[in-house]
């Protein structure tokens, strides 16, 4: 399952956790899990995001615009890469 | 004689600790594994005359050595300290729990298992085989809600039984052959040794390429030749394989389990947020369906921004400004005030201020759009058009926010780690019409394209998106060659957006607007008040002012794009310090012409301007030089003074070569 997940993402780009768990005939917290086991194992790496703060934010109301998280993205690494 | 032990061990949220306070009451204590900052729960049951110590191990989803959760918890199974382990599994979500469950069955431990939150899993129609489930893990199963207390007594029954029968449980987890023979080969290896943990379980682990194992083998006493057969193993195999074939197949044996044991309502496979993707990121529809979204938005925008609200708005500022004047001539203030009031402050920030509907409008739906989930679709829709550029999904989340200001969108790009992608994204961001500039949009739009507001502002937008491209495919050829990083988006759900969030996005973006209005707008706009003004031997707002005299100077340089009277001129030069500015100096400068004569100033932008130069003059808005708290940002984060002087020039030069060319290409061919 997880050479699977591993494989349908290297190949779409994109994927949504509902979408493989319909494939892949799971249910959507086993392929959250699987996603999670798939960074922990470093196959794939979860971008994190750096939280912007310096003390000229405090006052912009755009500050909270600056840390919002919009679009999650994972990369495969080189470990992975080699699997698929 | 010591008390027997029974530990607890679960996925998070699984009511282990529920379970343990029923077990324990008060008769429990906190405190600190050895060495660790991992908290050890600790307490007594007392059953039947009978104690039972419980320990209460950290939630984990698996037992590896990934977190100091997990190993804290395998090295206490492993331990042989508890004579009992209780799994709890949420009933809900037995796939996901049984996975630690296969795990603690590879150690042959003795385990009950319970199935906790029954009360949930029946609500949800959930049915589990208790019997068959217990037939194919070969361990006592229990059903039980811990929070109401339901069952309690049955799992101490089946614990109590465990202790008794001694009996010890086959490991019924299936490998692959490939697998199973490597296993079977290490075991071999490790027969006769004398290990702190079961010898199948370390075969196991070895395969898989446990580090915390392999550390162990190591300090353990094996002799030389048992380390060096399990080190060649690695050495001639790809540790990397089997660790994910292990992984792999207890994920199929705790699938194939519930598969077989569970029985689910009937529900559709494919959820709703899939089929809506179907459409919306489809490979030819997906951009044509983003360009439709954002024309609706911006129709939307002008129908209720400012048809219907705009002209309430412009109507308040008027009348406050006519009130506030009449008050200041009433009470015999000084002539330069008056003028100040009425000419620069209420012609020029009151001029931006109008406009608060319709931004209003703007902002609600974008906030819309992007709490709705929709925004990460735009994202990978446009991914592959951008990579064509050399850009790429990232960088349109920054072009998505530098619609709203161009500061915290080029501040977004720190979320690029390939340094040539964040350069790209942070030059070509200032091609993105942020708010400040709708104002100047809305006007000229209202002067000479009243009933094509949207179409046009959607052109000037994507127009800026474009410009943005070629750029980026530009800078991607010559100043920073290279591949563009490769990353992988998540998709989440699509959701019904809150109007909390909603309305959070919207007052940030409004009240950002009406804080510049109050600051750097009304200090512009003073500025150019009394640079306008002076000297006092020149007539006011004329060309022998000094503003006239600054913009007289730049006119020779906008000539060529069809507007060359200094008033324009100067306007565009008003918007460096806030593009908002741009409205503000206008309305000042022209305040006396269209407030006396009863006008608006939308009359007076007619009479200045024609359709050809009202458009070459909203392009020029679009693409030139960047406000001073952008090109201040791209300094900060670029930390060169360099970047700052050329996104400084070459904005100038794209948004001059632009506006020139529709000029002269648009006079040759008749239009006016």
């Amino acid at each position: 399952m997880l050479k699977e997940i591993l494989k349908t993402i290297h190949e779409s780009g994109y994927f949504s956790n509902g979408a493989l768990a319909a494939e892949l005939d799971v249910p959507i917290e086993v392929v959250i899990d699987a996603i999670n086991q798939l960074v922990r194992m470093g196959y794939i790496k979860k971008h994190e995001r750096e939280t912007i703060s310096p003390p000229s934010c405090g006052g912009c109301p755009h500050s909270q615009s600056c840390n919002k998280e919009i679009l999650i993205t994972y990369e495969i690494t080189e470990k992975g890469l080699e699997t698929v | 004689m010591s008390n027997h032990k029974i530990a607890l061990v679960g996925n998070p949220n699984s009511g282990k600790t529920t379970l343990f306070n029923a077990f324990t009451g008060s008769n429990q204590h906190v405190g600190n594994w050895p060495g660790v900052t991992v908290e050890k729960k600790e307490g007594i049951l007392k059953y039947k005359n009978k104690e039972y110590d419980i320990i209460d191990l950290p939630g984990i989803y698996s037992l590896g050595a990934f977190s100091e959760d997990e190993i804290v918890a395998m090295d206490y199974v492993l331990s042989n300290d508890a004579d009992v382990i209780i799994n709890i599994i949420d009933s809900c979500n037995i796939e996901r729990n049984l996975y630690l469950t296969t795990q603690l069955l590879e150690m042959s431990k003795n385990v009950v298992l319970v199935l906790n939150m029954c009360d949930e899993a029946q609500k949800r129609e959930i049915k589990i085989d208790t019997a068959a489930l217990s037939a194919r893990l070969g361990i006592p199963v229990v059903t039980a809600v811990a929070y109401k207390g339901e069952g309690i007594e049955d799992i101490v029954e089946a614990v109590i039984k465990v202790i008794d029968d001694k009996k010890s449980y086959d490991n019924p987890v299936v490998y692959n052959e490939n697998v199973l023979h490597h296993i079977e080969h290490i075991e071999e290896i490790l027969e006769g040794c004398t290990l702190p943990y079961p010898t199948r379980w370390t075969a196991i682990k070895i395969v898989e390429g446990d580090n915390h194992v392999l550390e162990m083998i190591d300090e353990c006493g094996l002799n030389e030749e048992t380390i060096k057969q399990i080190k060649d193993f690695h050495k001639f195999h790809n540790k990397d394989s089997f660790e994910l074939e292990v992984v792999d197949s207890r994920y199929s044996f705790a699938n194939n389990v519930a598969r077989d044991v569970v029985i689910r309502p009937e529900k559709e496979v494919k959820t709703i947020t899939d089929k809506i993707d179907k459409f919306l990121i489809n490979k030819y529809l997906g951009i044509p369906i983003f360009a439709a979204i954002m024309f609706i938005v911006f129709q939307t925008t002008f129908i209720v921004g400012e048809e219907i609200f705009g002209g309430l708005a412009a109507d308040l500022v008027e009348g406050f400004g006519g009130i506030l004047e009449g008050f200041l001539v009433l009470v015999n203030s000084p002539d330069w005030l008056v003028s100040l009031v009425a000419d620069g402050l209420i012609g020029g920030v009151g001029a931006v201020i109008e406009f608060v509907p319709l931004i209003t409008v703007l902002y609600l739906m974008l906030g819309f759009l992007e709490d709705s989930g929709y925004m990460s679709r735009a994202a990978y829709v446009w991914d592959n058009l951008m990579r064509k550029f050399g850009l790429h999904g990232k960088a349109f989340i920054s072009m998505i926010i530098g619609f709203g200001c161009n500061v915290p969108g080029i501040m977004s790009t720190r979320t690029m780690e390939n340094k040539k992608d964040r350069m790209i994204s942070m030059l070509i961001n200032p091609f993105m019409s942020c708010g400040a500039k709708i104002p100047i949009y809305v006007v000229f739009i209202a002067a000479f394209f009243p009933n094509h507001g949207a179409l046009v502002l959607f052109t000037l937008y994507g127009f800026g998106i474009l410009v943005g491209l070629i750029m980026a495919k530009v800078f991607n050829n010559t100043l920073f060659k290279g591949e563009s990083s490769y990353f992988i988006m998540e998709l989440p759900p699509y959701r019904m957006p809150t109007i909390k969030n909603v309305l959070r996005n919207m007052w940030t973006n409004v009240y950002d607007f009406i804080a510049r209005a109050g600051t750097i707008i009304f200090t512009v706009v003073t500025l150019m008040w009394v640079l306008a003004v002076l000297p006092t031997s020149a007539d006011p707002y004329s060309k022998e002012s000094f503003l006239g005299m600054i913009g007289s100077f730049l006119v020779p340089l906008f000539k060529p794009a069809g507007f060359g009277t200094w008033q324009e001129s100067v306007a565009l030069f008003a918007g460096i310090p806030a593009k908002e500015a741009v409205v503000g100096t206008l309305g000042m400068l022209y305040a006396g012409e269209y407030m006396e004569e009863g006008k608006i100033l939308v009359d007076v932008i007619r009479q200045h301007f024609t359709h050809l130069t009202a458009l070459s003059y909203m392009l020029m808005v679009l693409l030139y030089t960047p406000c001073a708290a952008v090109l201040g940002t791209i300094g900060r984060e670029t930390k060169s003074i360099k970047w700052v002087i050329f996104t400084a020039l070459y904005t100038f030069l794209i948004a001059w070569i632009v506006a020139v060319a529709v000029f002269q290409i648009g006079s040759l061919l008749g239009f006016s």
